[in-house]
């Protein structure tokens, strides 16, 4: 695989040439063909850009979701040339299209369709898979695709440098940078001449889910003494509805009589494991650590830089508890 | 109804540590587990064998401690197992997975339904059903909550898309299904089962040249690199400034985090 | 020599863990609380084949587990609640594990299937108030008339009484004869003249119910008879035997949880500028403690493999009973320490250890019990008298 020597030669003043179908071999390619063009898959357009600017290709998109008009905002993301396809591909479609074209790379977003063509179609071109990419790079030397793949729920990611052609990917677009969205940049739109069947409505069904409690909250706030009044405490509610969570407190909050026994956060109340805690006005004791131990973020509004949870915190606001709240509160309901 | 299901082991993520200085898994103390994912999909396989009956296989791949995959399944309710083992799958990648499980279906013969767990723990992808289906030209289906059988060869697989949300598809035997680990809660296995497991002949042990696999088909399609480790937790830092610019500040910051 | 477990044996363990991480540890405090355990976790036990643990898989059915795989089930159930573990252990152990070995070909095939399907719950009651740690003489009679036994008197510290299917009750058939008038039988609770009395309110092993238990004229067939007539206080001992390495692996697993919560809460306690656990102090203790638990675990795991092997184990069981039980209580009142004021609340669950601990010193023989039976056989042959 040699570097593709007339794209460093636009790149150093000369005319970016608009590439032809003919010249479509080798190539980035994004293959979003769930019928419909969304941000996840532009920040894939932007990355495919990354990848391509380092080993010297285009960047092509095949989607199915995209009319002529839409498909400019994938070249403001990034693609050099967008092929339009009506209709959804199976996988022995999508193997018919590409074998031609000799990718280099193939990218897909992570979702139900992506998951089954794209590793599907790596074992069908005898590819090299990484099948959860969070992220991905150029190895510069080897000129080799290097995926980053989450393990332990995303503790930490693992490098995987993929060997065989063409190099693939699914990629879970929610960890992506912002999509590109730059005005100048130029590319073709063309028919993808794919003439695929269109795809069967599945049966849509919906389940009763548990309800949100604290236990099993996303998102916790969780107020205390700090608050002062059964009003201020009232603000830690609203937020917690504002960001779509559970209000609990501790017991001095129960003490208070601000929340009743289910609302209490401590080893006689409930666990927790948000992704965020809120906690307004808290002071924090070991009962209180040890039943927040799984939080992911814990962000303490706490004016006295002493308070044990201060420390605990990852994120602290010295301020007072329920004068912050009412200024969150009013930034989440201007957004 | 002959159906397989495909059952790994993995190192318990509750045991598996990361070691920050070497930037690599810490895998001292470490215990190896049946995945259990995994053993969702047995549970649905003893379902639909206890609805429609027919015989429910696992299918195994790893070096011979994952025997102990297979006396676990064979102890919750599969009626066999086959091992596909040996020097030459040690450390295969993803794509040589697919091809050897698919090899050991095909051994198996008849196969009407494979079915996988939906991601292998610790650090897998769930990438596996749709590699087999594509090996073995079968349909496909990911994410399954609920499998009931239909009667003209095919099947009704209830999908999970979001918490509540699913949809419900119709496929066409033979298939492979992933079953997602919010169904039907595994089983335990039962003691006279476990007493049982290791009697002669449930296991079948099968090296890949006997399922007619040479070297080629097992090559590498992804070489295994370090960890990536995040920056360590820096706790009790501090957001500085009045309440109304820490409030933005605190905004910014929960959109970073994708927490708004 | 080897110390491992067989590959079923693990298969089993890890299995009991699940179990009990799963299904026991979230009923545990409620438990303790509402001095009840939930049927509903019996009834799961009975589908995982823990009500028939011990009963062979032929002819009825059981899950045929040797004694000490049996002692692994009872270990991690009381990692998560030792009431649990206790309301199986006296279910399988003293009841069950007496029909098994003295029970007549009718009342086994009677009772023995309901209570592997865990719809017949056992109790065991020997005690009465004036004979706690000397069964020997008992004021309970059976009075035989014609093809019956009439049964008279009051039984107290029935365990698993108010939820029992089936009691194997000790009764002087001679009273004159002391223990070699003594005879067990089995009673079904559905026998009439058979009440059950108010309950026990213990300092711990809470959730277990324990009642008083009436025979007022109460009337069973010369078939529940177990083993012979006068061989009962043979029959209590031997099925105490059984049941000292049950109450031992009990100890073991409270105490193992007990230490994991020390750690926990060491690392999580912040005292002069740091976690409590950084005081070498308290890195001692916990040492200390977890070398106790690994040696009760070695004389019960030896015990119950003499068990299981049929050799002769009274001396192993006594000696595994008496250092893990105290252990237990020492264990769990460390840890309790190291707690401080948290411990002493009821909050954190240690304090369940702890009360539950104290209970394993006392039943099945107290302490002083288990060192009379170990000096009996230290002296046995020398001109010493061991007498209690
Ligand atoms: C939680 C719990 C559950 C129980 N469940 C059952 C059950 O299911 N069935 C049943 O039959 N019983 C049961 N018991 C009763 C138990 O077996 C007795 O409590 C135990 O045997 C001690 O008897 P006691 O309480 O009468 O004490 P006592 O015999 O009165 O002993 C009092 C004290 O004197 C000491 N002592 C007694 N004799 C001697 C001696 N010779 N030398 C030195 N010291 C001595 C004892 O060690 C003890 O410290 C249970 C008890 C408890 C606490």
């Amino acid at each position: 695989m040699g570097m593709d020597l007339s794209y460093l030669e636009a790149l150093m003043g000369g005319v970016a040439a608009e590439p032809t179908t003919s010249e479509s071999a080798g190539g980035v390619w994004v293959v979003g063909v769930e019928g419909r063009l969304d941000d996840g898959l532009l920040r894939l357009v932007g990355k495919a850009r990354v990848l391509a600017d380092a080993l010297g290709a285009y960047v092509y998109l095949l989607t199915n979701g995209s009319d002529r008009e839409a498909a400019e905002s994938t070249i403001r993301a990034g693609a050099d040339q967008v092929l339009l396809a009506q209709g959804s591909p199976t996988l022995t479609d999508l193997v018919s299209f590409f074998e031609p074209r000799q990718p280099e790379v193939i990218l897909f977003p992570r979702t139900r369709v992506g998951r089954i063509l794209g590793a599907g179609l790596a074992q069908r071109l005898d590819g090299g898979l990484c099948g959860h990419a969070a992220d991905l790079e150029v190895d510069p030397i080897y000129r080799r695709i290097v995926a980053h793949q989450p393990v332990l729920d995303d503790a930490a990611r693992q490098r995987m440098t993929i060997l065989a052609a063409p190099a693939m990917a699914i990629v879970d677009t929610a960890a992506l940078p912002a999509a590109f969205n730059e005005p100048w940049r130029s590319g073709a739109v063309a028919d993808a001449g794919a003439d695929w069947v269109p795809a069967a409505e599945p049966r849509p069904i919906t389940w009763p889910q548990p309800a949100v409690t604290l236990a099993n909250a996303a998102v916790v706030v969780a107020g205390g003494r700090g608050l002062k009044t059964v009003e201020g405490f009232a603000l830690a509610r609203q937020l917690a509805q504002a960001l779509g969570g559970v209000a609990g407190g501790d017991l001095t909050a129960l003490d208070a009589g601000w929340i009743a026994e289910e609302e209490l956060i401590g080893l006689t109340g409930a666990r927790i494991a948000p992704k965020l805690l809120l906690a307004l006005g808290l002071d924090g004791d070991t009962s209180l650590f040890m039943s927040i131990q799984d939080a992911g973020l814990i962000v303490a509004v706490q004016p006295d830089p002493a308070a044990p949870i201060v420390a605990a915190a990852d994120y602290n606001i010295h301020a007072d508890p329920a004068d912050f709240a009412r200024a969150l509160l009013e930034r989440l309901s201007r957004a | 109804m002959r159906i397989v299901v495909c059952m790994k082991q993995v190192y318990d993520p509750a045991t598996t540590r990361i070691s920050r200085s070497r930037e690599e898994f810490d895998l001292r103390g470490a215990v190896k587990i049946t995945n259990t994912p995994d053993k969702h999909a047995l549970e649905a396989a003893l379902r639909l064998r206890a609805a429609v009956g027919g015989e429910v296989i696992a299918l195994s791949l790893g070096d011979a401690e994952a025997d102990d995959v297979c006396r676990e399944a064979i102890a919750m309710g599969a009626d066999r197992a086959l091992l596909i083992s040996g020097p030459e799958v040690i450390g295969v990648t993803g794509r040589a997975v697919a091809r050897a499980l698919t090899a050991g279906v095909r051994y198996l013969d008849a196969v009407d339904l494979v079915l996988t767990g939906q991601v292998g723990l610790t650090d897998g992808t769930g990438s596996l059903a749709p590699r087999l289906a594509a090996e073995l030209g079968w349909e496909v289906c990911l994410d399954a909550v609920r499998l009931a059988p239909m009667t003209d060869g095919q099947i009704e697989v209830t999908v999970a898309c979001s918490p509540g949300v699913g949809e419900i598809v119709c496929l066409a035997l033979p298939a492979v299904i992933s079953v997602a680990t919010g169904s039907e809660r595994p089983r335990y296995a039962h003691p006279a089962r476990i007493a049982n497991a290791w009697a002669p002949g449930l296991v079948e042990v099968c090296s890949c040249t006997r399922l007619g696999l040479d070297a080629a088909a097992l090559t590498a399609d992804v070489e295994v690199g370090g960890l990536i480790l995040p920056p360590e937790r820096t706790r009790g830092q501090t957001i500085v400034g009045p309440t109304e610019t820490a409030a933005d500040e605190l905004v910014g910051l929960l959109r970073t985090k994708r927490i708004l | 020599m080897d110390f491992s477990l067989t590959p079923e044996q693990e298969m089993l363990s890890q299995m009991f863990r699940e179990f009990a991480a799963k299904e026991v540890a979230r009923t545990a405090d409620k438990a303790d609380k509402e001095e009840t355990l939930p049927l509903r976790l019996l009834k799961r036990a009975a589908a995982q084949g823990f009500m028939g643990a011990i009963a062979p898989e032929e002819p009825f059915g059981g899950a045929g587990l040797d004694f000490l795989t049996f002692t692994l089930l009872l270990e991690a159930l009381a990692t998560e609640c030792a009431s649990t573990a206790l309301t199986i252990h006296v279910h399988n152990t003293l009841t069950l594990g007496t029909l098994l070995r003295r029970g007549s070909a009718a009342i086994q095939a009677n009772l023995i299937p309901a209570m592997i399907a865990g719809e017949r719950i056992g109790a065991f009651a020997l005690t009465e108030a004036g004979a706690g740690s000397d069964p020997t003489h008992l004021r309970t009679t059976a009075v035989r008339v014609g093809s019956e036994y009439v049964l008279d008197g009051v039984k107290t510290w029935v365990s698993n009484a108010a939820i029992a299917g089936v009691f194997v009750i000790f009764a002087a058939t001679n009273p004159a004869a002391g223990p070699r008038g003594l005879s067990a039988f089995a009673v079904p609770v559905e026998t009439a003249g058979l009440v059950i009395g108010g309950r026990e309110h213990t300092l711990g092993l809470s959730a277990v119910s324990i009642h008083r238990v009436y025979l007022n004229e109460c009337r069973v067939p010369a078939d529940h008879l177990l083993g012979g007539e006068g061989e009962g206080y043979k029959i209590a001992l031997e099925t105490l035997d059984y049941g000292r390495v049950g109450t031992a692996a009990i100890a073991v697993g409270l105490a193992r949880r007990a230490v994991e919560l020390g750690i926990k809460f060491a690392g999580e306690r912040v005292q002069f500028g740091g976690p409590i656990g950084n005081k070498q102090a308290l890195q001692g203790y916990l040492a200390d403690c977890a070398t106790e638990v690994a040696a009760a675990e070695g004389l019960t795991r030896r015990a119950a493999w003499l068990a299981a092997q049929g050799q002769p184990f009274t001396q192993q069981a006594a000696m595994a009973k008496l250092f893990a039980s105290r252990m237990a209580a020492n264990v769990t009142n460390k840890i309790l320490q190291i707690h401080g004021g948290y411990g002493y609340i009821m909050d954190y669950p240690i304090q369940r250890y702890y009360r539950d601990a104290r209970g394993l010193e006392i039943i099945e023989g107290t302490s002083q019990i288990q060192q009379i039976v170990i000096a009996s056989n230290l002296f046995a042959g020398t001109n010493v008298k061991v007498r209690p």
